[in-house]
């Protein structure tokens, strides 16, 4: 999954306009942003790529950029 | 050798009842329609202000004897799953056998296991019973986590039932070749992830509840006292979706067979966003799993036998299907087991 696609799939799960997000995007200052949506992100990488990603690690992330950073060490691992 | 069969499950409710409409109330940023929605809750049962886990578990044993299913007089173990005794000493199985007329002769114990409990209660039932130890085993599980909640926490509070079940485990003789109706059991434990879901402080690490906890609110981490339950939502996500589906591949493996082989899965019923996660990452089909907690909530050690028995009066549990329950939760902790279904 491209770096692109995956900003488009969280598009998706928070319900944000396509190409909204640029990944820079400061978390707190998106209002869909709350616990729920930490645990859909854990399920949305669960289901596109069968990682488990650690949740206090989600919850602490301050941006977008963070998220995708926490799903490459994932990969990596 | 005895064969352990699960013959009777009943369960009690405590009277007083917390809905959404009263919660939205109190935490006015999550409107009632929000919460069903994330959580398939409607509306949870909490104990009076003096009714125990053990009161609880009195019940449901007595709504089992009134059904005929078994009577006091044949229990020769009774095995109470709590985290909430009445005292440190003496263990609450050991009064209950007292109130319900359970004869002198029988064993009693309580043991302290949450939502992986009444799975772990089941492995003990059938160990005691398929080793000659006991013919009729009582499992009662109840928890009251009504009164380790700050009245604030809307984290856990929206989750959280108070209840009781009862479940009757008896010996069979004759069965030597046949497949057991309980079992096998895979289980795990990952104490590393203690903190996760805990209350602190009120036992023996720290006997002192902090002054005047119930006045206080979140610290500026959004943690409450140490004396409140303390749930790290996120984290005990994670290591649901970790654990509960090796767990299930794992007992497959060890009865060979493939998951189509199950007809009805049950798992702790912790939420519905939780539990349509977990369906989804095992891809088990909607009909073969149960989903039962909109009345009740989260009841913990209980979800599972209430679950069965509500599974098993809206006809989606049939006799002889083989079922699969799976608990995961505090400690960590998580087990998972079969159960052949003969109808109660």
């Amino acid at each position: 999954m491209t770096r692109q696609e995956f900003l488009n799939e969280l598009e998706n799960m928070m319900a944000l306009p396509p190409m909204s997000l640029t990944g820079k995007d400061d978390l707190a200052s998106l209002p869909q942003w709350d616990s729920m949506q930490v645990l859909s992100f854990i399920v949305l990488v669960e289901e596109k790529l069968g990682l488990v990603v650690n949740g206090p690690d989600v919850g602490k992330s301050t941006t977008v950029d963070d998220l995708l950073l926490l799903v490459q060490a994932r990969l990596n691992d | 050798m005895p064969r352990a069969q699960l013959t009777g499950i009943e369960y009690y409710l405590p009277q007083i009842l917390l809905g959404n409409e009263e919660l939205a109330r109190l935490y006015p940023e999550w409107p009632a329609a929000q919460i069903e929605a994330k959580t398939g809750i409607r509306t949870r049962h909490v104990a009076a202000p003096g009714e125990t886990a053990a009161d609880m578990a009195v019940q449901a044993a007595k709504k089992l004897f009134a059904t005929g299913k078994c009577t006091p007089d044949e229990i020769d173990f009774l095995l109470l799953c709590t985290e909430s005794p009445d005292y440190f000493l003496p263990p609450s199985a050991c009064l209950i056998q007292h109130q319900l007329n359970v004869p002198k002769s029988a064993g009693a114990f309580d043991y302290n296991l949450a939502c992986s409990g009444y799975v772990y209660g089941l492995a003990v039932a059938q160990g005691l019973i398929e080793t000659g130890a006991a013919r009729t085993v009582l499992l009662l599980t109840a928890e009251t986590y009504s009164k380790f909640m700050h009245p604030l926490d809307k984290s856990v509070r929206t989750l959280f039932g108070d209840g009781a079940a009862a479940t009757v485990i008896r010996g069979v003789e004759g069965q030597p070749d046949a497949s057991p109706w309980i079992g096998p059991f895979v289980f795990g434990t990952d104490g590393s992830g203690a903190e996760t879901l805990i209350v602190k402080c009120g036992a023996s690490r720290c006997r002192q509840v902090p002054e005047n906890a119930h006045a206080q609110g979140p610290d500026a981490t959004g943690r409450f006292p140490d004396s409140y339950l303390f749930m790290d939502g996120p984290a005990i996500f994670s290591f649901t979706l970790k654990t509960v589906s090796t767990a299930v591949k794992d007992l497959l493996q060890k009865i060979d067979l493939p998951l189509e082989a199950v007809d009805l899965f049950v798992f702790h019923q912790a939420n519905q966003f939780m539990l349509e996660a977990l369906r989804k990452q095992l891809k088990i089909p909607r009909e073969r799993f149960v989903i039962s907690l909109a009345e009740k909530g989260n009841t913990v050690s209980s979800t599972i036998p209430m679950a069965l028995l509500d599974a098993q009066r809206d006809g989606q549990l049939k006799p002889g299907q083989r079922v699969m329950v799976v608990g995961f939760g505090v400690g960590l902790s998580w087990a998972a087991g079969l159960v052949t279904w003969i109808g109660i």
